[in-house]
């Protein structure tokens, strides 16, 4: 059959034409765009009326009213509450991943009995039998330790436990306790105050306002209205303290509120403080015992800045002196009492932009201690006696929303302390170290799904009250932990004066003049600015202040506490992953931070893979170069390391709080931690 | 042997049992890239080496060098078709063929390398008539056919296939029209070697490739034609001592030879002559307008300044001047080092237009990366190759590939 | 190449002497715009960060050293490198507003966008998006949640836009004209520190205005001709001079 070119063509033009003529080729085509947008193992969307519902998030020990966005009644993410004083519409770094976390893969969703080496679900109400049975053995001999530090929780519980014949409940540590102390020593009736959003200068001894040092979200909002200058005093420079030049003091770790002393002699010097109770003693003991060269070996700051600082200080309209830990927990109180002289000194308290006075609550659980004697109580110290049997070990062990076995100075102490307690409890939302050692796993209801409340947050500038209503039923099989206590004292016969969670909460209300229908709804409380009787610039305590001069040619550690890798009670959120940096965790390995001069003389370099060794334990690390930290000075990131949870919070570096070893401070006996000398050699 | 009927009239191939473990060997390659293609295709990009710096990374240097080697395909057929080089008619044949491979290999590359291979229409149904790549999917995908075309004769004269009328009649019409087909091919060759080219080019936000240009074609779409059509016969030529080392025989007589090195050589020496001026007028001019140094454009081994002198020096001004002069041409192992170190050049530059430009990191507090492709994407790159290597024997073995081999062979 | 110009143009200042490097912005953009949760971040060239706050210093050693953080959200430059290049139009340079925005349906996920981006601001999807079981009930309405092989970023959140127009027409009021407050992205409204402001740049009203307009505001890498939307702030010099590439004779953008 012969082919010319007219055929050839018309087979070639035929064919194409056919073809495209089908259906075939254009559903087919038009099905596959729809396909790829649709397949099916890739989540739907689902929609329904929009609400935005006030809660209290409370990860840290800073507690701020945040707002659930809700669809059809479904919450899906969490964001700022402009109306809530704590927070003015910002949202730390965990808040903002809350809501998400309801569904993380570590969520307890039942309560869990330890069998062998795993656990096994079993019942609420088994769990409460065999609670109540283990309570009613243990007669007296129960303890407590919880994180809530602002919340009726911890009234009910420690309520409980004084019904049952124990002083034994505590609260985690964390900047209040010192300062508690602190404040008492000169004379405060209740808690410090800070009206930070009213000082024109702000000097931050040690305290790192930004990530652990008070109410966090409520530090930033007031340094964003621009209307003080800020000086960061510690030994790892902050960012964002300044649009001025010079804002980072360099100091050696842990002897920050040290330089309150330094700075006090040129405050008195330049006559500041004449009259005031307690001058003569504080004048002899900062001018003749304890003079800025002292100091200034004692810091690594020199005279000549403590004398700028004191100059700036003289110069500023409001001045306010902040003094803490660097990493929110483990400073002495004898140094924020020095810290908080300071403000005295310049007639900064009660006054506007000042430090004042936030009277502790009334009690409204029967039984419970207040808040002052509670903070008093030692846990750290508690851990550590019965570990080397100085104490005898608890019966019943509750751990109330906290994850000791973790976050506690010298985890391996806290685990042989438990080992000697017959009978752990964990109260957890979360699978964690301290539930992964429990005899009985209690699920805790989430903070969205039961009602919570907080008042004044350490770092409040006046007394404040907020309430946390539950917006949602509880997902898995959990209860709140107050009502389970609650309950449990019921069995065992202990009356505490309140039935529920949310009549202990009213009663708060009352106590305070607060309208609870306002509160309910999310709006908080504020009290006017208290008018705190006077305080003194001295207490004979201050005397055991030591000034010991920093070992010639030691490394010391400055742990860093931050937001965004999580707090004690929470490890790195599955939405926080991402914010890691290489300079905290490189291919999952810890970093430990120094700058060149250090690495040189250590023979380190960018990279070296390392141990880092303290009298309390040992990491492993890698080394990473940074010039915000100052020579002899290592530091590392807190809250890594966890060894119990899921993918997001395990396997990621090692765990600092190995590493902090454990003091009494002299004058106080509280246990003080945080910065021991380490060794670093190469793995 | 079982095939005797299906080689071409008067030529000698190997025993079918020697062929069949030559493509077994090939299958092994071919089975491993399945793998690979398989690992891809349903989990993911995400199991291969590339990431959010690195969006192009081997698969397509690869994809752009072959693309360039192949290049020899319209340029040969232009000259033997539309400049009526009737030497040239001796191995046209072959770059038809290499070009064929090289289309259909970087097309099944690409499906690979975009994220919804279902969507790849995409670029004619919804095309962006302002970007380069859009202008690179027409004409690949135009060209690729084109190339069928032109292979699809060659299939046809397969001795038992040709025995059928309505085949011979056919494979006779496309023999008449091949010089249209050509004309089309070289059309939109220019533009997608250039489209290539121009892709990078335009790139305002990265300074490395970043050009300034001639109306809306950066130079680079210049260069990439340039240095496409002056090694696509070098490589032609490889290509072909290749097989006549695998298969001891002698398939394209010296003079053809000699006149490709020679083309290849003139049209390098074009290419190199601009291509030196452009990166001095790069370095020089475009560079410090937007505050860098030609220092700060190379980093390490991977990206270093050797590159650069490789791709210009060893690899260009040197095969260029060898490939000119008729002595150096006539030495036919001088030759093919010229052509080798040419068609390096050529792929030495599509690595650095392509995956240099996206290892610079353009911000000033952010740092160099680097890249290494994984198993997945090397696996799949050797299928491809491994994938040449089979067609090209099946085509040397039962088709009429080379018009003077019975003679040369005799 | 054309300017895309509108009446409305949406941008961000944001201030790098008062960001602290806290990190809720990124989450909060996560969270918002439904990016699945990534369990191992180590590698940072594979995580999805549609805004991602990078470290930077002055290079000086102690005790000169000097520290800010820069997050960069998408730029949504007024000349996008991305919106040109992509082969199918499935970017979209919208003309209420600017906003550069992705379209997921057409994407085809060749990573020309990408690798055009000198911000790095654009990200792939390189696996399909795993979620922790139940979590996925969290996912926020009016963000598409994207499979494996497209291309996404920051869109300013845009679905937030859109609501605040909706908002705006079911109280009577005009949606293209709305109040400065009516529409924040998530990055915005949860940065506790003050450092991110959003609003209309054409506008004098609205205090992104004010700001973009002060002698140390830089924008990144403005000599390429990108023209972002995006304003950075700091009265450091050496934080002005990392915003862009520069000679070492030349001077600093703001001195």
């Amino acid at each position: 059959m012969g082919l010319d070119r007219r055929s050839f063509i018309a087979f070639l033009a035929g064919g194409t034409g056919g073809i495209l003529c089908t259906p075939v080729i254009w559903k087919g085509l038009d099905d596959i765009s729809i396909w790829s947008q649709n397949w099916p193992w890739i989540p739907k969307l689902k929609y329904g009326q929009r609400e935005k519902k006030p809660v209290v998030c409370k990860f840290g020990s800073d507690a701020y009213g945040v707002r659930v966005e809700t669809a059809a009644g479904r919450p899906f993410v969490a964001q700022g509450n402009p109306d809530h004083p704590l927070s003015k519409g910002g949202i730390c770094p965990l808040g903002a991943a809350s809501v998400q976390m309801l569904y993380s893969p570590s969520r307890v969703k039942a309560p869990m009995k330890k069998v062998g080496d795993g656990f096994e679900n079993i019942s609420w109400d088994e769990a409460g039998k065999l609670l109540a049975a283990k309570i009613k053995a243990a007669g007296s001999d129960v303890c407590a330790m919880t994180g809530d530090e602002t919340g009726t929780t911890a009234d009910i519980l420690a309520g409980f436990l004084a019904g049952l014949g124990s002083e034994a409940c505590f609260l985690m540590p964390s900047e209040s306790a010192p300062a508690a102390r602190a404040w008492e020593l000169l004379g405060g009736q209740g808690m410090p105050g800070y009206d930070i959003e009213h000082a024109d200068l702000v000097l931050s001894l040690g305290a790192d306002i930004h990530e652990s040092w008070g109410t966090v979200v409520r530090n930033g909002k007031a340094m964003a209205a621009d209307n003080a200058v800020y000086t960061y005093v510690g030994p790892v420079q902050k960012a964002g303290t300044s649009i001025s030049a010079k804002t980072w003091v360099a100091c050696a770790p842990g002897t920050e509120p040290l330089v309150a002393l330094g700075i006090a002699a040129y405050l008195i010097n330049a006559g500041k403080g004449v009259g005031m109770p307690g001058y003569d003693a504080l004048k002899e003991f900062v001018t003749l015992t304890n003079p800025p060269s002292r100091v200034a070996q004692a810091t690594g700051v020199s005279e000549a800045t403590m004398k700028q600082l004191a100059g700036a200080l003289l110069r500023a309209r409001r001045p306010l002196i902040l003094t803490g830990s660097e990493f929110g927990q483990g400073a002495d109180a004898l140094g924020c009492a020095a810290g908080l002289v300071l403000n005295v000194l310049l007639g900064r308290v009660n006054a506007k932009g000042g430090v004042t006075d936030i009277p502790f609550t009334a009690a409204v659980v029967n039984k419970a201690p207040d808040r002052r004697t509670l903070l008093a109580r030692d846990v750290v110290g508690y851990v550590q006696d019965v570990a080397q049997g100085k104490t005898k070990p608890a019966k019943v062990t509750l751990v109330v929303d906290a994850n000791p076995a973790y976050a506690l100075p010298q985890p391996e102490v806290t685990a042989k302390a438990f080992e000697k307690s017959d009978f752990v409890v964990s109260f957890s939302s979360f699978m964690d170290e301290t539930a992964a050692r429990a005899d009985l796993i209690l699920p805790a209801s989430y903070f969205i799904e039961a009602m919570d409340d907080a008042y004044a947050p350490y770092g409040s500038g006046q007394a404040n009250y907020s309430v946390s209503p539950a917006i949602i039923d509880p997902v898995f099989d959990t209860k709140s932990a107050a009502e389970v206590i609650l309950s449990l004292a019921a069995s065992t016969g202990i009356d505490l004066g309140v039935a529920s969670f949310e009549e202990a909460a009213k009663a708060r209300a009352e106590a305070l003049g607060a309208d609870w229908d306002t509160l309910a709804e999310g709006t908080a409380w504020v009290a006017e600015m208290s008018n705190g009787s006077g305080v003194s610039l001295w207490n004979d305590a201050l005397r055991a202040l030591s000034l010991a001069k920093v070992p010639a040619g030691a490394m010391i550690l400055a742990p860093l506490a931050r937001l965004h890798l999580g707090v004690d009670g929470t490890p790195t959120t599955p939405f926080g992953t991402i914010t890691i940096r290489n300079t905290e965790l490189k291919k999952n390995v810890l970093c430990v931070q120094m700058n060149a001069a250090t690495a040189g003389k250590l023979g380190m370099k960018q990279d070296d893979a390392v141990q880092v060794k303290s009298p309390a334990g040992s990491c492993k690390a890698v080394v990473s170069l940074s010039e915000a930290i100052m020579p002899g000075v290592v530091a590392m990131p807190l809250c890594l390391g966890h060894t119990v949870g899921d993918a997001f919070s395990k396997n990621k570096g090692d765990n600092v709080y190995k590493l902090l070893d454990v003091q009494r401070e002299g004058g106080t006996g509280m246990s003080v931690f945080g910065n021991p000398q380490v060794q670093i050699t190469k793995a | 042997m079982i095939d005797k009927a299906w080689i071409p009239e008067g030529v000698q191939r190997c025993s079918i049992g020697k062929f069949l473990l030559w493509l077994t060997f090939i299958g092994v390659f071919i089975a491993w890239g399945l793998y690979g293609a398989f690992v891809v295709l349903s989990q993911g990009i995400g199991t291969t080496g590339l990431d959010n710096y690195f969006g192009f990374g081997l698969w397509i240097t690869f994809d752009l060098a072959v693309i360039a080697l192949g290049a020899g395909a319209f340029f040969t057929g232009f000259l033997r078709y539309i400049l009526r080089i009737d030497q040239l008619k001796n191995i046209i044949n072959l770059t038809v063929l290499v070009g064929f491979l090289c289309y259909s290999g970087a097309m099944i590359v690409l499906v690979l390398d975009i994220g919804q291979p279902l969507r790849c229409w995409f670029g004619y149904w919804h095309p962006n008539v302002h970007s380069m790549l859009t202008e690179v999917i027409f004409c690949i995908t135009c060209y690729c056919t084109v190339l069928v075309i032109e292979y699809v004769p060659l299939i046809l004269e397969n001795r038992m296939i040709n025995k059928n009328r309505f085949c011979h009649h056919l494979a006779h019409n496309f023999h008449i029209y091949m010089p249209l087909f050509a004309g089309i091919g070289t059309f939109l060759s220019f533009f997608h070697q250039g489209s290539l080219g121009g892709m990078y080019g335009v790139l305002f936000g990265r300074p490395y490739a970043f050009r300034e240009g001639f109306f809306i074609w950066p130079w680079t779409f210049f260069l990439f034609i340039a240095s496409a059509i002056a090694s696509g016969p070098s490589f032609t030529l490889l290509v072909n001592k290749l097989m006549e080392a695998l298969s001891g025989k002698k398939l394209v007589d010296d003079f053809t030879k000699e006149l490709m090195a020679k083309i290849s050589g003139m049209l390098l020496c074009f290419y190199i002559f601009w291509k030196i001026m452009d990166t001095w007028a790069w370095a020089n001019g475009m560079l410090p307008k937007e505050g860098l140094t030609f220092d700060q454009m190379f980093y390490g081994l991977a990206y270093g300044k050797w590159l650069l002198w490789t791709e210009l020096g060893i690899c260009g001004v040197v095969p260029a001047i060898m490939l000119i002069i008729p002595a150096v041409r006539k030495i036919h192992g001088l030759m093919y080092i010229a052509a080798f170190l040419n068609c390096s050049g050529i792929v030495i530059n599509r690595f650095v237009q392509t995956v240099q430009t996206s290892a610079h990191p353009v911000l000033p507090f952010d740092a160099w990366q680097t890249y290494a492709p994984n198993w997945a994407e090397w696996s799949t790159s050797l299928m491809i190759v491994a994938y040449g290597f089979l067609v090209m024997s099946l085509s040397y073995r039962y088709l009429p590939v080379f018009p003077k081999e019975k003679e040369l062979n005799s | 190449m054309e300017h895309k110009e509108s009446n409305i143009k949406w941008g961000m200042v944001i201030d790098l002497d008062k960001c602290t490097g806290c990190g809720a912005c990124m989450v909060a953009c996560e969270a918002e715009n439904n990016i699945a949760p990534t369990p191992d971040s180590s590698n940072k060239l594979r995580t999805l960060s549609w805004l991602l706050v990078y470290e930077m210093n002055n290079g000086k050693a102690y005790p000169e050293h000097d520290v800010a953080y820069l997050p960069r959200p998408c730029m949504q430059c007024g000349n996008p490198s991305c919106l040109h290049v992509c082969p199918v139009v499935a970017i979209d340079k919208n003309e209420e507003g600017g906003i550069v925005s992705q379209v997921y349906p057409r994407c085809i996920g060749c990573r020309y966008c990408m690798a055009a981006c000198p911000y790095h601001a654009r990200y792939f999807n390189w696996f399909d998006p795993i979620w922790p079981e139940g979590m996925e009930k969290t996912l926020t309405p009016n963000v598409s949640v994207r499979p494996r092989g497209v291309a996404e970023k920051c869109t300013f959140c845009h679905h937030k836009f859109a609501e605040a127009k909706e908002r705006a027409r079911a109280e009577g009021r005009d949606p293209s004209h709305l109040e400065e407050g009516d529409y924040i992205p998530a990055c915005v409204a949860a940065c506790p520190n003050g450092a991110m402001h959003f609003g209309d740049l054409n506008n004098p009203k609205h205090k992104v205005y004010e700001l973009s307009h002060k002698p140390e505001a830089f924008r990144l890498l403005e000599r390429l001709g990108t023209d972002p939307q995006v304003y950075y702030s700091s009265k450091r010099e050496w934080v002005r001079r990392q915003g862009d590439n520069y000679l070492t004779n030349e001077k600093t953008k703001g001195e």
